[in-house]
């Protein structure tokens, strides 16, 4: 009896304590997740700050002091290089590890380690696009680097010694809701930011999609529909800079290639809503004679936000900004004598050739009427709560082969092998540690003659008044139309070989309008820029609008300058509305699409957040666009259809050909007859909207801005419903996912520096911190907070918290 | 007396264990307890029930208290539970029933190593 007693209790005890210790599906286990000593409770604070005021690591060589300003900035003052960079590491990880553990394992696509077989695709999609190799072979380059390898051990040990202090108890939410802990830190993950900001921002192109089109309908409609921009309209260099130099021969174009298959489905691409926008003023347009400059990327609006603030100084540095978690130095900021700011230069860098293998074995591919050797790579994909799974990838000599008979090939019909310029071997990071340190241009254009990539058009701007505009980069010479279309991977013609020298980079040193700016527009007048540039978007609005207001703006202040980040005019409805308006059937309107109307006819093309105007024209126009394309809805192969810019202007000059017929009725449409169409339609979404959500439909409710977190189904993480204008294609563009991400304006005093900054989430990753996201709201009103350097130096009063590093004996 | 002892020395073990152990090692402190204090095994998962129960619930308590629900009411959120109170009543039911088993596993072991002493213990009781 006794014995039965006891082995039935001890087996409902031991039971319990399993079942409590377990994760059932997305279910933590509930006993240790619940548990007040090591569960969630422990990552409620009370403080801001809760590290100790003392903390010695070994890693370090000498003293190292971190203040905390009121919005949780560290200020970090370190003796030498190496333990700055240590102290960076340390403090980024106390407020973001489980970020950072999140994008290397992006980068390096292990997602489905910690998430399951839900992130497999993924996975396997960023391993074959080389994401791992491209972090590697950049590891490989500074490690062996007498210089950057020491200071990149010195980040990666920073970051171990924080993790090597955390109990169970500690670690960060995501890591217990997921149940996983957090892995040592590597040199490779230090190395992670430049494969993830690439994947970001330099793979966007539309090669595949061109291809399918121009085959079903032919070069010419491919041409009005798709067209290139001239650059005459505010290119990002003033159409006055001369390029007096020797350009390189351009290759000659080979015959024509036509694949013979087409792709149904192609690879995520980059989202079109990432964007930015800088702009500076030299002492001539500024009210105090000084040189401003302003800058936002535009980027996925994601807790915790994508950049962490940091004011770093050792004897030779002295720079404060922003970066991404996990990597060493600044990305983009100021020091005591420059400040630089960047944006997205959409630039086609992704060219795919079509491979032809002699057999099933895929061993040898046909080059130059030879066949040569492939090389085959096998990468393991771990998954939680499932077997590995084992990719084969096949490379020849121009890159991965990312589209074969294992992933979206059509059916095994279709090789192609990406060439990116990402995957040759990148000193981008030299290139950013000089603007680091730079003290005038000439030190600038040094660090810049590093830069391979992404592109991006840098502005910059110095104490002595100076402002400048690089796109510096690796660009390859090509033949007018070289990549816009699939390439014949066996035709030596068909492929890049020379490069466009530094010295013929697009720049632009100060110019006599008095600023510079750039939005992602085409870069250069194509008449007088000798090589061929290409992309498959750009932007066509919010360029205008900040030389427009730059053009007329006089005695800036960098109010001024936070105005214009925040400006909200819909450079869009300006053009388009007057003519859509026009072609309305006012007579026939009923009581609702009056009301409609008037909203509309009475608009000035802002769109503030309080307005139903922005709401009408957003509905209206997108049924337009939806309905004029509906053609390419039908199509069973991949295919892009034509974006605003385009759309806009054929519609105002009446041009749509055979497209303004909608396909589901009998009738053929004209132009006019699809407005009225899109006009009532849009009128009858709109009230169901308000009926279902029952809420007014000013435009911030309507459009819902929101900022969330990294896993999607955190939703208690989320911030939703923010009030803020502002669209896409408008200089704040905040859309619904997407916006400004880190906003900074720079006064670049001689006698100090005047920074001011903000970003739409908070220092601390925590949602248990009281400060998690506390600058959304102020980010939103278009507020900015006053950063501690130069002129606004740290003071005593001002340290929220102080942190002494001393070396471990 | 013997009772309360008992709810007292499970209480400790149950708030310090886990500071080095894992959160399962309330069970195998207040085990511990009821094998060295001998009782009915009724009361001693009575004890083990209170006294887990007790400290799991002070422990959320106050750190949801000190902190104003702010991260509770997000993971109960994420948990579909409508109140972060449910989180505290969760806790302190996990804390209740672990330490509880382990107290009644750790009594009826007892009786197996020395049953002679364990019979006069119920006599006397």
């Amino acid at each position: 009896m006794k014995f039965i007693g006891f082995f039935l209790s001890f087996f409902i005890t031991a039971s319990l304590i399993i079942l409590l210790n377990v994760p059932i599906d997305n279910i933590p286990p509930i006993g240790k997740f619940l548990s007040p000593h090591q569960g969630f409770w422990q990552n409620s604070e009370k403080e801001a700050i809760d590290l100790a005021p003392s903390i010695d690591l070994m890693a370090l060589k000498d003293e190292v002091t971190i203040q905390f300003d009121e919005l949780l900035i560290p200020h970090i003052k370190a003796k030498n290089n190496e333990d700055l960079y240590v102290a960076q590491g340390y403090v980024t990880a106390y407020h973001r590890l489980w970020q950072m553990d999140f994008y290397a394992r992006v980068v390096m696509g292990r997602l489905s380690e910690v998430v399951g077989i839900k992130a497999l695709n993924y996975d396997r999609l960023q391993r074959r696009l080389g994401l791992k190799d491209m972090t590697l072979k950049l590891h490989n380059l500074l490690m062996n680097d007498p210089y950057y390898g020491p200071l990149i051990s010195a980040y990666t040990n920073g970051v171990n010694a924080y993790i090597a202090s955390l109990s169970p108890s500690d670690y960060p939410i995501e890591f217990k809701l997921l149940n996983y802990k957090p892995e040592k830190w590597t040199t490779v993950k230090t190395c992670m930011s430049y494969a993830l900001l690439a994947s970001t921002l330099s793979r966007s192109e539309a090669d595949i999609e061109h291809t399918n089109f121009r085959k079903m309908f032919g070069e010419e409609l491919f041409n009005v529909l798709f067209p290139e921009p001239d650059g005459k309209f505010s290119p990002v260099i003033p159409g006055d800079t001369p390029f007096d130099f020797e350009p390189l021969t351009r290759p000659q174009k080979p015959e024509s290639f036509e694949l013979p298959n087409s792709v149904n489905e192609t690879i995520s691409k980059q989202n079109p809503l990432n964007g930015s926008n800088n702009f500076a003023v030299d002492g001539t347009k500024s009210k105090s004679g000084h040189a401003i400059l302003a800058n936002e990327p535009d980027l996925e609006l994601t807790a915790p936000s994508i950049w962490y603030a940091s004011h770093l100084t050792s004897p030779d540095i002295n720079v404060m900004g922003v970066t991404v978690p996990g990597t060493p130095v600044i990305l983009i900021g100021f020091n005591d004598s420059i400040s630089w700011g960047v944006t997205n230069s959409p630039r086609d860098q992704v060219d795919w050739f079509s491979v032809t293998f002699k057999d099933a074995s895929r061993k040898e591919y046909l080059y130059n009427n030879q066949w040569f050797k492939t090389e085959k790579i096998l990468e393991k994909i771990v998954i939680k709560e499932a077997e590995n799974f084992i990719d084969t990838i096949i490379r020849v000599h121009h890159g991965p082969i990312v589209y074969d008979r294992n992933f979206l090939s059509n059916h095994a019909k279709v090789n192609l092998a990406m060439r990116w310029i990402a995957h040759d071997e990148s000193t981008t990071f030299k290139a950013i540690f000089h603007f680091n340190k730079a003290n005038n241009y000439e030190e600038f254009v040094t660090g810049l003659s590093f830069f391979s990539g992404p592109p991006q058009n840098i502005l910059y701007s110095d104490v002595q008044g100076n402002i400048a505009l690089n796109l510096p980069g690796k660009f390859p010479v090509k033949w007018p139309g070289q990549g816009k279309f699939i390439l014949d991977g066996s035709d030596p013609d068909s492929e890049w070989k020379d490069y466009i020298p530094f010295e013929h980079r697009l720049e632009r040193y100060n110019h006599p309008q008095g600023f510079l700016s750039s939005a992602n527009q085409f870069p250069v007048d194509r008449a007088t820029y000798p090589y061929y540039v290409y992309s498959h978007r750009f932007e066509h609005y919010r360029n205008r609008r900040v030389n427009d207001r730059l053009m007329t703006m006089q005695n800036i202040k960098p109010e001024d300058l936070m105005d214009l980040q925040n400006d909200n005019f819909n450079y869009i409805a300006s053009e388009i509305l007057p003519y859509l308006l026009s072609q309305l059937d006012t007579l026939s309107l009923n009581e609702d699409q009056n009301k409609f109307f008037d909203e509309l006819q009475n608009w000035d093309y802002f769109n503030h957040p309080n307005l139903k105007a922005p709401t009408h024209f957003e509905l209206w126009s997108d049924i337009l666009w939806e309905t004029l394309w509906d053609e390419f809805d039908t199509m069973s192969f991949a295919v892009n259809k034509p974006d605003i810019y385009t759309t806009s202007q054929l519609i105002i000059s009446d041009s749509l050909a055979g497209f303004s017929d909608r396909l589901s009725t009998p009738e053929k449409e004209t132009t006019t007859d699809l407005i009225n169409y899109a006009f009532n339609t849009a009128v009858d979404s709109l009230n169901q909207w308000i009926a279902k959500k029952d809420n007014d439909h000013s435009w911030n409710k309507f459009k819902g801005t929101e900022v969330n977190h990294l896993i999607s189904s955190f939703t208690s993480f989320n911030k939703k419903n923010i009030r803020i204008g502002g669209n896409h294609n408008i200089v704040n563009a905040a859309s619904k996912h997407h916006g400004p991400s880190w906003r900074m304006v720079v006064e670049m005093d001689k006698e100090g520096i005047n920074a001011y900054g903000v970003y739409p989430g908070s220092q601390t990753g925590n949602p248990g911190n009281p400060m998690y996201g506390h600058m959304i709201i102020p980010w939103a009103e278009g507020k900015y907070y006053n950063l501690k350097f130069g002129q606004n130096k740290l003071l005593a009063e001002d340290i929220l918290y102080e942190v002494q590093l001393t070396p471990k004996k | 007396m013997k009772f309360i002892l008992k709810i007292f020395l499970m209480g400790i073990s149950s708030y310090l264990l886990p500071f080095y152990f894992p959160w399962w090692s309330i069970a195998l402190g207040a085990g511990l307890v009821s094998l060295i204090i001998r009782g009915r095994n009724f009361n001693s998962f009575n004890a083990g029930f209170i006294a887990g129960g007790l400290v799991w619930f002070y422990l959320s308590f106050t750190i949801d208290n000190s902190t104003n629900s702010l991260l509770s009411e997000k993971i109960a959120l994420l948990m579909n539970l409508t109140e972060s109170i449910w989180l505290i009543y969760a806790s302190t039911l996990i804390g209740a029933l672990v330490t509880g088993f382990g107290a009644l596993t750790g009594g009826l072991m007892g009786s197996i190593i020395s049953p002679k002493k364990m019979s006069r213990n119920e006599y006397v009781s």
